[in-house]
């Protein structure tokens, strides 16, 4: 039976109790708002004189009501529904047989209300629970259709740029997680631009620790920077999407489409995208460690993974350099059944994505006696397919263990044309060679992983077992045409050789690891608790490089030995560590250390030379964290690691796909120790809205892998690696973020203090450089909407860069930027809307580096249309000034990097979008 | 790079399953209210205070002393579960099974759970198995009617946005219940019902009792429900005239509590 009966049942019951006369009323009751007709509103019928309930109904499908029988009184009728104010209006039934008809009952949403009584109600906005900041939904405005992007921007403390890429405290948010599950885990834009930003009940921003740490307690230092996105109850079932279609001028067009189906625990999206403006480019971050961040290993004694230059770098992700095609397609399934004992969680991700563009770099880096310039043109074509798939399942076994199975599959193919221009001049201005270059490269890249994890908890509190389990393969195979023909002049400005690379290289890198460890924990008394824990590593590393020369048949078939190498670099671990746990009433404190037992093996295979080294090295960890109140709390981390040479810095090899600059590995490098202390204060105050957090982290590097730079008369460069033990290296950062509502002008304002910096050394002709980069910024954030009225928001944001090298220090490389932001977004009569955003970038010239100054304002004029708002048919201008252009400016090793690449500018796009939803409707299984 | 086409075939197909997904579910606005739901109930009692009536103003030093023992082996608080499925206009409350056994010292009915209460909404019908001193009745009567005072206090209960409303039964009980118009239900827990939506949390603030829904699950497929069989069927009227006729010899304290409680 359906629940029209339960109405019908509802309605005759009246009608059996009304043996009076039919004394009536109607109406229907309509959202202010959006104008449209409620259903299944309550509307009950209650004598004045004492609120006694007489008679109830619910509206109908188009918001109608009927309620007959009412014998002749004094009534109060009153209009409810979940998240709308409630409707009071007394009436009376003077005679028999009347009608009394209320023609419609207006109801306000109570969010609406609340926002015209207490200005953004931001009272309760931020609160920090331990480590986790709660950022409350329902205290920021956010205006129909929004998507969980645009709540991200009105979260203090949390940035999102043009890109989708998200920045929380600081630090680079990785993972956006949906009720605490994965949703297509490496794209967090499939949830920022996909869910809808009213569904949302609250964020929560934290450190994910690995999966082990959250089960045994005990921190391993593994963290990412997590954002989960709680749904509202009512939003957990329904259906909803967006359709988006665009055609501009210079053949600029996008289409989008996304459908999710949200049942309880059951969650199903599909996408698809085809798109070359670069907005709806969904591309794919697995830059995380062995590709998913999913993946638990044990630090400390595995080396991260081998890079194939070009073909690693190519993610598959647009990050607004040059001009994109992008088409891709998802889907996402996630399930819990069994009283939610089991559950799995399952994407599968295609796309492809062509980028094309210009890319001026201008190098400038310190010698001993001279500055070496460098100034590079690239035209690239780049193209990735790639194709991933993941599943993880989770089976409560019994109340006492839990198994947990992950697997996934990648497969990319690439196809890379580089051409290049390169001209070297020194410090004088005198020119020493000139190149023309282009690399042409094919290639393939598999990755499979496996991760198993088993907890077991004992009868006694506390005493747990956990065991994790990983096993990764990742080859990645490519073929590579580089043609170069490098000038190089004397001191007259004549050549006086000429240089031609015309060779075929082929590489092969293959990477496997087999992981283990075993954890045990054991309470030592109320508060204390001990960890012991066991790991076992294999990571095996094979890497192929040959080059081949042309013979006189025109066949590569010669080899050049000075440009080949086949090398077996393999590790093995044996971890053994101890940590103490304290769990007091405010206070945690844990700390131990592991120990590991490193063997490496390294065969070259050309020329049969094999060597064997052991290491033994420690990683000292320990943390404590004192709460100060439920929102007032202080963390303190320390924590010691080796880190292990990469397979790329320690194969005997010289890599010539640029012939002027040649890169050397160094067999004897040794692991690096690096010491990190970081802490954080964070606090709110609920009454006043205030927050505050602040976060400043140290770290030392001792016998750190430098670069060794060698560069002749000529201009061109050898790099190599070496170990230095003289001076160490560190690091350290301060990120301080303040913010409070100003109630008096309902504003919300943040400031957020920042400052980063670092000493290194590199090597260049042998004399020891130092280069020392500090970066100061300071933000100003202010905002203030009104919903369905206007928003606006803006960040200033002067920065300071101070670079030197102390072999050069009489050169001044330091600069004060200013980046400035801007967005507003005004709401019209006759549903239509402008919007406009204007970002301003300068950061001045240095004595050998150029201005950067670019203004990109972006403006949209739109109309909705149907009674939700839910079409929008929009006219926006793209970079209206024609500005556009990605720039970048880095300091690494004894060089000054700029970096500018062709970027999409200036169009006029028309586009029609369709959001569609239909929530708390999902049909039940029968 | 052959497969450089394949993306776009997909991308195509995906889109396509879009549109016909959407065409088939999008438009339709139509009302679907829950068919089916489970709502968890939690009866909390206060069974020293309940005790203390029982034992009336100038109690026996004997039942003084079975008072003291209760104390010590027993919690002020009980705690009972109960279940309420509804599926397709008709409902079954059914408490969970549970074995405290309060009678060797006093026999407090309030203290156990001995009613199982089936409604079938499209009849306005109830059917009641209750356990009376170890016997089973089969009331059979159609749905209690109570006179609702509503109010405008609101409270969350179970994630339901609830509303209160005040209402005496019985001549002389005070319940105070909160219902939530997100479920288009008209029942409640035991034979607490006919409100503008379902009751999740009723108290009987002078009987020392509450029911308050600790978990709502809509749509899980509940089989069809059944009524309960066991018993003689008696009328709510003949229910009063049994239990009064069983009880008026009791002591006058004892007598009072034990027909109210038996008559709830």
């Amino acid at each position: 039976m359906k629940i029209e009966g339960v109405i019908f049942f509802a309605i005759s019951f009246f009608f059996s109790l009304s043996l009076q006369a039919q004394n009536s009323i109607k109406g229907v009751v309509v959202d202010t708002t959006l104008n449209s007709n409620l259903f299944d509103a309550t509307v009950s019928v209650l004598h004045s004189q004492d609120s006694i309930l007489e008679k109830f109904t619910y509206t109908d499908n188009n918001g109608f009501f009927t309620i007959t029988g009412l014998p002749i009184g004094k009534y109060i009728l009153l209009v409810t529904k979940k998240e709308y104010a409630s409707y009071v209006e007394p009436f009376n039934i003077d005679d028999p047989n009347s009608l009394h008809d209320f023609k419609s009952i207006l109801l306000q949403k109570k969010a609406k209300l609340l926002e015209e009584v207490i200005i953004n109600g931001i009272a309760t906005a931020i609160t920090f629970k331990g480590d986790t900041a709660e950022y409350n939904a329902g205290s920021f405005v956010i205006q129909p259709n929004d998507k969980v992007e645009d709540l991200l921007k009105r979260l203090p403390g949390i940035q999102v740029d043009k890109d989708g890429r998200i920045t929380a405290q600081g630090q680079t948010v990785n993972k956006v997680l949906v009720d605490g599950e994965e949703f297509f885990s490496d794209d967090p834009t499939l949830v920022t631009r996909n869910i809808r930003a009213d569904m949302v009940s609250s964020v929560q921003l934290y450190d994910k620790k690995s999966d082990q740490a959250t089960f045994t307690g005990i921190d391993d230092g593994e963290k990412t920077k997590t954002i989960n996105i709680k749904l509202k109850e009512d939003k957990k079932r329904g259906l909803f999407g967006k359709i988006d279609l665009g055609g501009g001028t210079h053949e600029y067009y996008q289409a989008q489409a996304l459908l999710n189906r949200f049942k309880n625990d059951e969650k199903f999206s599909i996408y698809g995208t085809y798109a070359n403006n670069g907005k709806v480019g969904l591309g794919f971050l697995d830059n995380n460690k062995l590709g998913s961040g999913n993946l638990e290993i044990p630090d400390d004694g595995i080396v991260p993974l081998p890079t194939n230059g070009d073909l690693d770098a190519s993610t598959g992700m647009y990050d607004g350099r040059g001009n994109p095609l992008a088409k891709s397609a998802g889907a996402h399934y996630d399930n819990k059944w069994n009283d939610r004992k089991h559950s799995v969680n399952t994407n599968y991700k295609v796309g492809s994505l062509e980028v094309d563009g210009l890319n001026t770099t201008q190098v400038q880096q310190s010698f001993p006696t001279t500055l070496l310039n460098t100034i590079n043109s690239q035209q690239f074509r780049k193209k990735t397919f790639r194709q991933k798939a993941d599943i993880t399942f989770q089976f409560t076994i019994d109340t006492s263990s839990n198994i947990k199975i992950y697997f996934d599959a990648t497969t990319k193919n690439i196809r890379n044309n580089l051409d290049y221009s390169t001209v070297n001049t020194d410090g004088n201005n005198l020119l020493l060679n000139d190149e023309l270059r282009s690399n042409n490269i094919d290639g393939r890249q598999d990755i499979f992983n496996t991760n198993i994890f088993y907890t077991k908890k004992f009868l006694k509190p506390r005493r747990t077992i956990s065991l994790n389990f990983v096993m990764s393969h990742n080859n990645s195979n490519s073929d590579e045409f580089l043609n170069s023909t490098v000038n190089l002049y004397d001191e007259s400005g004549n050549i006086f050789d000429k240089q031609v690379t015309n060779q075929k290289k082929n590489t092969d890198i293959d990477n496997r690891v087999l992981s283990s460890n075993i954890a045990y924990t054991e309470p030592l008394s109320k508060n204390l608790s001990l960890l012991l824990n066991y790991a076992f590593g294999i990571n095996n590393n094979d890497s192929r490089r040959e080059s081949f020369n042309p013979s006189s048949s025109g066949q590569y078939d010669i080899l050049d030995p000075r440009f080949s190498n086949h090398y077996k670099f393999n590790q093995l671990l044996n971890q053994v560590g101890t940590f103490i746990n304290y769990n007091g009433n405010k206070t945690i404190l844990n700390f131990g250390t592991k120990l590991s037992n490193v063997n490496f093996n390294q065969n070259d295979l050309y020329s049969n030379q094999t060597t064997k080294r052991t290491f033994i090295n420690w990683a000292p960890h320990a943390n404590y964290r004192y709460s100060f109140s439920r929102s007032k709390s202080l963390s303190i981390e320390y924590s010691g690691a080796n880190i292990q040479p990469t397979v790329d810095q320690i194969q005997p090899i010289t890599i010539n796909n640029s012939p002027l600059v040649l890169i050397v590995g160094n067999p004897l490098l040794k692991p690096y120790f690096t010491n990190n202390v970081n802490a954080t204060f964070r606090g709110s105050k609920a009454q006043s809205g205030e927050y505050f957090y602040i976060s400043p982290s140290y770290s030392i590097i001792s016998n750190p892998i430098i670069n060794d730079i060698q560069t002749d008369g000529t201009g061109k460069t050898l790099l190599s690696y070496k170990n230095f033990s003289e001076k160490q290296a560190y690091n350290y950062s301060l990120f301080i973020n303040y913010g409070r509502p100003i109630k008096a002008i309902g504003l919300s304002a943040a400031v957020t203090l920042s400052t980063t910096g670092n000493i290194y050394y590199s090597y260049t002709n042998g004399i020891l450089n130092s280069t020392e980069d500090r970066f100061y910024s300071a933000a100003l954030n202010l905002s203030r909407s009104k919903r369905e009225k206007y928003s606006i928001n803006a960040n200033f944001s002067p920065n300071y860069t101070f670079s030197n090298f102390s072999l050069t220090s009489q050169s001044n490389n330091n600069a004060a930027g200013f980046t400035t932001r801007g967005s507003g977004r005004l709401f019209l009569p006759g549903n239509m809307e402008i919007s406009a955003d204007i970002d301003h970038f300068y950061k001045a010239r240095t004595q050998e580096l150029p201005e950067q100054n670019v203004v990109i304002l972006n403006a949209a004029i739109s109309k909705t249309f149907l009674k939700n708002n839910n079409l929008r048919l929009s006219i926006s201008g793209n970079d209206l000034l024609n500005q556009n252009s990605n720039i970048n400016r880095f300091v690494a090793g004894n060089a000054i990097t700029q970096s500018t690449y062709s970027a999409i500018r200036r169009y006029i796009m028309l586009s029609v979008t369709w959001d569609f939803t239909k929530f708390g409707t999902i049909a039940t299984n029968e | 790079m052959n497969n450089m086409k394949t993306p776009f075939k997909i991308t195509l197909a995906a889109l396509a399953l879009i549109l016909l997904l959407i065409n088939t579910d999008a438009f339709s606005q139509a009302r679907k209210m829950p068919q089916s739901f489970i709502i968890d109930y939690e009866k909390s009692v206060n069974t020293y205070a309940i005790i203390k009536k029982l034992l009336g103003k100038t109690p026996l030093a004997l039942d003084l002393e079975k008072f003291e023992v209760y104390k010590k082996t027993q919690p002020q608080f009980k705690t009972f579960n109960s279940t309420y499925s509804f599926n397709g206009g008709k409902a079954l409350f059914t408490p969970a099974e549970s074995n405290i056994s309060t009678r060797q010292l006093f026999n407090i009915p309030m203290a156990e759970q001995l009613n199982t209460v089936y409604t079938d909404f499209t009849t306005n019908k109830v059917i009641e198995q209750k356990e009376i001193a170890g016997d089973f009745l089969l009331l059979t009567d159609s749905l209690r009617k109570i006179r609702w005072k509503i109010t405008d206090e609101t409270r969350e209960v179970a994630g339901y946005q609830c509303r209160r409303a005040n209402a005496l039964i019985l001549d002389s009980v005070y319940v105070v219940a909160f219902y939530t118009d997100e479920i288009h239900v008209s029942g409640g827990p035991e034979l607490f019902s006919g409100l503008p939506g379902m009751i999740l949390e009723v108290a009987l603030p002078h009987d020392n009792v509450i029911w308050r829904a600790t978990k709502v699950t809509i749509n899980n497929g509940i089989a069809p429900l059944s009524p309960p069989t066991k018993g003689r069927s008696i009328t709510f009227d003949e229910l009063e005239t049994t239990i009064i006729s069983l009880f008026k010899n009791r002591p006058i304290n004892e007598a009072s509590l034990l027909i109210k409680e038996s008559l709830l």
